[in-house]
């Protein structure tokens, strides 16, 4: 095997991770916000992926410890690293507060109490004034410039991934993945499964803590609104997205949800080129149609050869179709930076459902085995359905 | 529905109801009381959408309250264009119902195997695509839809209870009656009772389970396009405004209820109801605390899911 394209490659992934903020310098905070989601994403990634427990109130983890920096920067006037470890610290301590209720109850009603919990830190917990300066914000500077920021952020990042990946390779990893798939079983077999759990939960809050931190750095200032329901679900919607269990598709879903905005915003009619139907519909047919001859269902291939000639027929009479198109496409409204996530997420989040339920880590996969020296197979990492616990009820 | 004839756990409940209404007249909070049982009963018709998804196929329904903000949506948007009322709510209705039997088609189906945890995520997928697909065709401003009816009906305890929160409390009646009759009369209402408890024996027997599925579905977005129409004129609303008002207080009324009981839904609204307005209304926590209403809510689910996790009218297991 020839190891200089493998080289290659990994020399331009590196240099675009490294290179990105000097390439568009003024998209550094961005980046430092995927990075920071990456963080995020990764510690809902400790509950959903290994505990097996939905959380629909990541962002009251998150705003914790965002709240938390803020305070000790602002109100203590303490260092930033002193702000991010003890932002750590109470995201642990807080997680494993709601972990002793998830012993109790599991699986649908528990996801209900991450959902309240969230909603009782926004509304109530965020507002309290002495501590969180009520809804006229916290403050927290930003240590360096942008550009360094997005290297700090980088460092923790390498930290977290470095503590997951370990995390996993010990005892305590097998027996989240092994509690995660039947707690029953895994009691069975001698685990502690309450204790293993707390574990998780102190895992996930602590990566939540430091990433709500960077984040209160970054934005330089706190308050309640940015931690909404919508959040919690953006941050979900991430974590599956990206493939749960794959930290190298998480990283990427992550990232990717951070900087739709800057694609939006990068690249012009970005919206439009969207409901260009009879520019696009070809396309996703034509993706579609490989997409099936590479599951391999022989049932469809009927349905495939129509949906191809719709699309040939669409491109034959796009003369017609663009204009008339056109007309009735500029009345519809532009679709804001801020608001593109909420759009895209989870129509990329329900197609991960149903058809690619090992998100972008199962794309990733072969990727990185091929990286690692081995032949490219495509099968690598493929996924049956997303997995979150197998107990179904 | 034998859960209706549990009289122990309906004794409970209405005892829990009394003891909690005893409680707000003693700390002469009557008009968190009234506000609270018509808040509550809008919270209601939440809950029983999400108790009849939940009984027919096992899902977490995270969008029921989208139905809602969706109806309220088409309505405000039919009348800014003259459209007479009647027909503008029948049309927003129609909007919730096709929405509720596409969410059906579109991600219940693919997923009817997959684990329910997976499904909750789903939905959940539909409740935010719904909401930023209401921020990309409008903004974020406080919209105001007229009532279905203006002007004040009565004053109880000096709080003036106008004709359309009246209206609420009317049309949850009806629609508890109509459930009631819908499932303990009717074979359709047999049905979807059989295809809930064993879906493979009713398929057996000849009834297609995911038809009524897809029925069940529609009923629910009727019954969450309801709760929005009918609450929506009482403050200005913006993308998502039933969600972030309804969906968290009408999951705990569910559960409250014990998620399978509809009687249990109602009540379990008003209990919501009269919790939240009795924490919002200052009396629970210190004054630098706020937001009690969240934190009653969250205490209710807790507690019942702590220690009763079937619900005050749900039957042991």
């Amino acid at each position: 095997m020839k190891a200089a394209p493998r080289v290659l490659v990994i020399a331009a992934l590196a240099a675009l991770v490294l290179g990105a903020p000097y390439f568009l310098e003024s998209r550094s905070v961005d980046f430092a916000g995927a990075v920071i989601y990456a963080i995020i994403g990764l510690s809902l990634n400790v509950l959903i992926g290994y505990v097996g427990t939905i959380s629909l109130g990541h962002q009251a983890f998150v705003g914790i410890g965002a709240f938390t920096a803020a305070y000790m920067a602002g109100q203590q006037g303490q260092p930033f690293l002193v702000g991010v470890v003890v932002a750590a610290i109470l995201g642990a301590v807080q997680a494993l507060a709601l972990g002793g209720l998830a012993l109790r109850i599991s699986g649908l009603y528990f996801a209900l109490i991450t959902l309240s919990y969230g909603v009782l830190a926004q509304e109530s917990l965020f507002n309290i004034k002495s501590l969180t300066g009520g809804g006229a914000g916290a403050f927290a500077t930003i240590p360096t410039g942008f550009r360094s920021y997005y290297f700090i952020c980088l460092g923790f990042l390498a930290i977290v991934v470095y503590a997951d990946w370990r995390l996993m390779k010990t005892k305590g990893g097998r027996a989240l993945l092994a509690l995660r798939e039947n707690p029953r079983v895994a009691a069975t077999f001698g685990i502690d499964v309450k204790a293993y759990m707390l574990v998780g939960f102190a895992v996930s809050g602590l990566f939540a803590g430091i990433g709500g931190a960077l984040l209160a750095h970054r934005d330089e200032v706190v308050d309640p609104t940015l931690f909404s329901f919508p959040l919690a679900l953006l941050f979900v919607l991430m974590t599956v997205v990206g493939g749960l269990r794959s930290r190298t598709g998480i990283i990427i879903g992550s990232a990717l949800f951070a900087l739709l905005r800057v694609l939006v915003e990068e690249i012009p009619g970005f919206e439009r080129t969207l409901v260009r139907w009879d520019l696009t519909l070809p396309i996703i047919v034509l993706l579609l149609g490989a997409g099936v001859l590479y599951t391999g269902r022989g049932r469809r291939q009927t349905m495939i050869a129509g949906g191809v000639l719709v699309a040939l027929a669409l491109l034959v009479l796009s003369p017609v179709t663009i204009p008339f198109l056109e007309d009735r496409l500029a009345e519809i409204p532009r679709l804001s930076p801020e608001r593109a996530s909420g759009v895209i997420g989870p129509v990329l989040l329900l197609l991960v459902l149903t058809r690619l339920p090992g998100g972008i880590g199962q794309l990733v996969r072969p990727v990185q085995h091929w990286l690692r020296g081995n032949e490219w197979d495509w099968s690598i990492g493929r996924v049956k359905e997303v997995q979150i616990t197998d107990v179904r009820a | 529905m034998n859960d209706v004839l549990d009289r122990v756990g309906r004794g409970r409940l209405i005892g829990i109801g009394i003891a909690l209404a005893v409680v707000v007249l003693l700390r002469d909070e009557k008009e968190a009381l009234v506000i609270g049982v018509i808040t509550g009963l809008g919270y209601s018709l939440i809950a029983l959408g999400l108790v009849l998804v939940y009984k027919s196929s096992g899902v977490f329904n995270f969008a029921q309250a989208e139905f809602g903000s969706v109806a309220v949506f088409v309505l405000y948007l039919a009348r800014v264009n003259d459209v007479p009322y009647v027909f503008a709510a029948i049309l927003s209705i129609a909007v919730a119902l096709a929405m509720g039997w596409a969410v059906e088609r579109g991600v219940v189906r693919p997923l009817f195997e997959a684990p329910r945890v997976t499904l909750l995520v789903a939905t959940a997928g539909v409740a935010l695509l719904s909401i930023g697909v209401t921020f990309w065709l409008n903004d974020a401003q406080g919209r105001v839809v007229d009532p279905a009816i203006e002007g004040n009906a009565f004053t109880l305890f000096d709080i003036i209870i106008s004709k359309q929160r009246m209206l609420i409390v009317i049309v949850v009646a009806v629609i508890s009656i109509v459930l009631a009759l819908f499932f303990n009369r009717t074979t359709l209402g047999l049905a979807v009772l059989a295809a809930s408890q064993e879906p493979t024996a009713t398929n057996l027997v000849g009834i297609s389970v995911r038809r009524l599925s897809s029925l069940v579905w529609v009923i629910a977005a009727l019954l969450g396009a309801l709760a929005g129409i009918l609450t929506g004129p009482f403050e200005p609303f913006g993308p998502g405004a039933v969600t972030s008002k309804f969906l968290i207080p009408g999951f705990t009324a569910a559960v409250i209820g014990g998620m399978g009981s509809l009687p249990g839904a109602v009540l379990g609204g008003v209990i919501v109801g009269v919790g939240q307005s009795i924490g919002a209304s200052g009396s629970l926590l210190p004054d630098s605390v706020p937001g009690g209403g969240a934190v009653v809510t969250f205490l209710l689910l807790a507690v019942i899911l702590a220690i009763r996790p079937q619900g005050l009218m749900g039957k042991g297991k």
